[in-house]
């Protein structure tokens, strides 16, 4: 009797020690596949990180060529340049458009925004996406501050420093795109 | 008969264990694959991105050679400065250029005063200059041209109020390397 039961232990702990070996595999291998999903997953939030773009040349370049070409941009102003109604505008001048006395710097800020607003129209793109908001400022937005449209997502900025009779300013455009 | 029935239990869970390990490769195998798979995917993307980025540099670099050609630029201003008279003696040889062109894979190039706006697009030649807006040198483009644009400062001398300057976007058609 005692030997049958033994027996019948023996063969209970047996089984027992299979059962557990097998749970442990299966836990082994279910901790290498947790463990690779873990790093797939870092490894792909890292990819979709680095694909948010980062300005590159071209975009740079169209922010700073609008610029360049708004600044020496013949006004009704005295025929003088952009760049030099904002030398009027400092010095507190004025501008005869059409027989009318006005402010060196209404104008200089009603020219600006004409050009931007006709330029930068839905056809103008960045990158094969349309720029959809942009922000103007001359000298830390002391001079001029101005801006339209969604002024949110990627941006692509230009400077241009405007050289004057006595030191310089320097203008910024934003793009939003 | 005991010797036997323990050996063909010890055969059976040695069959196990290597069923075992063969699912076990088997599985390793397939998440590798997968995440190869996904690797390749995100450099091809980012080799996508990369071609369109440099295809676009290349583009900016063309336009700004063609402002920067003395047979079109200002002679005064230094930078993106088109002298308007010089762009209509240009289009009168302008089949010189065409080999440069060719070489260039440049099939379209025109140049868009858009500032002051005028509201119809107007072809300059000679009987309405500088009363239009669009100078168009060369046209030979096809459906795989794609066009990239710059700002440029488009000058001409006026008799009344002396050298006056409008902005203008250069517009030049590239054939994409295949």
């Amino acid at each position: 009797m005692k030997i049958k039961n033994k027996a019948k232990m023996d063969k209970s702990k047996h089984k027992a020690k299979h059962t557990r070996k097998a749970q442990q595999e299966i836990f082994g291998f279910v901790i290498i596949v947790m463990l690779i999903l873990v790093i797939a997953v870092i490894f792909f939030g890292l990819a979709l990180q680095r694909a948010i773009n980062n300005p590159t040349y071209e975009q740079y370049q169209k922010a700073n060529d609008l610029l360049f070409v708004m600044m020496h941009y013949t006004t009704d102003c005295k025929n003088k340049e952009l760049s030099r109604v904002i030398e009027l505008c400092i010095s507190g001048d004025t501008c005869k458009i059409e027989g009318n006395e006005i402010s060196a710097c209404d104008y200089m800020r009603d020219v600006f925004s004409e050009i931007l607003n006709v330029t930068l129209g839905n056809e103008t793109q960045l990158l094969n996406r349309p720029i959809h908001g942009y922000w103007f400022r001359i000298n830390d937005g002391e001079l001029l501050n101005i801006s339209a449209g969604n002024l949110s997502g990627n941006i692509a900025v230009g400077y241009y420093v405007v050289p004057l009779t006595e030191g310089s300013v320097t203008a910024e455009l934003w793009l939003y795109y | 008969m005991k010797i036997k029935i323990k050996h063909q239990e010890k055969v059976r869970k040695a069959q196990i264990q290597i069923q075992e390990m063969a699912f076990v490769l088997v599985g390793l195998f397939l998440l590798f694959a997968f995440a190869f798979l996904g690797f390749a995917a995100w450099q091809t993307s980012l080799m996508k991105q990369q071609a369109t980025s440099l295809r676009l540099e290349k583009a900016t670099v063309m336009i700004n050679s063609l402002i920067s050609m003395p047979e079109l630029a200002c002679s005064k201003q230094l930078g993106y400065c088109i002298d308007e008279d010089k762009l209509v003696l240009f289009k009168s040889y302008i089949d010189k250029y065409e080999l440069l062109f060719k070489s260039a894979r440049i099939n379209y190039i025109a140049v868009k005063r858009i500032f002051p706006k005028i509201e119809d697009s107007v072809e300059c030649n000679s009987d309405n200059y500088p009363n239009c807006n669009l100078h168009v040198l060369y046209n030979k483009q096809d459906e795989d041209t794609i066009i990239h644009s710059s700002f440029a400062v488009l000058c001409h001398y006026d008799m009344f109020t002396g050298n006056r300057c409008d902005i203008a976007e250069v517009l030049v058609g590239i054939k994409p390397e295949t």
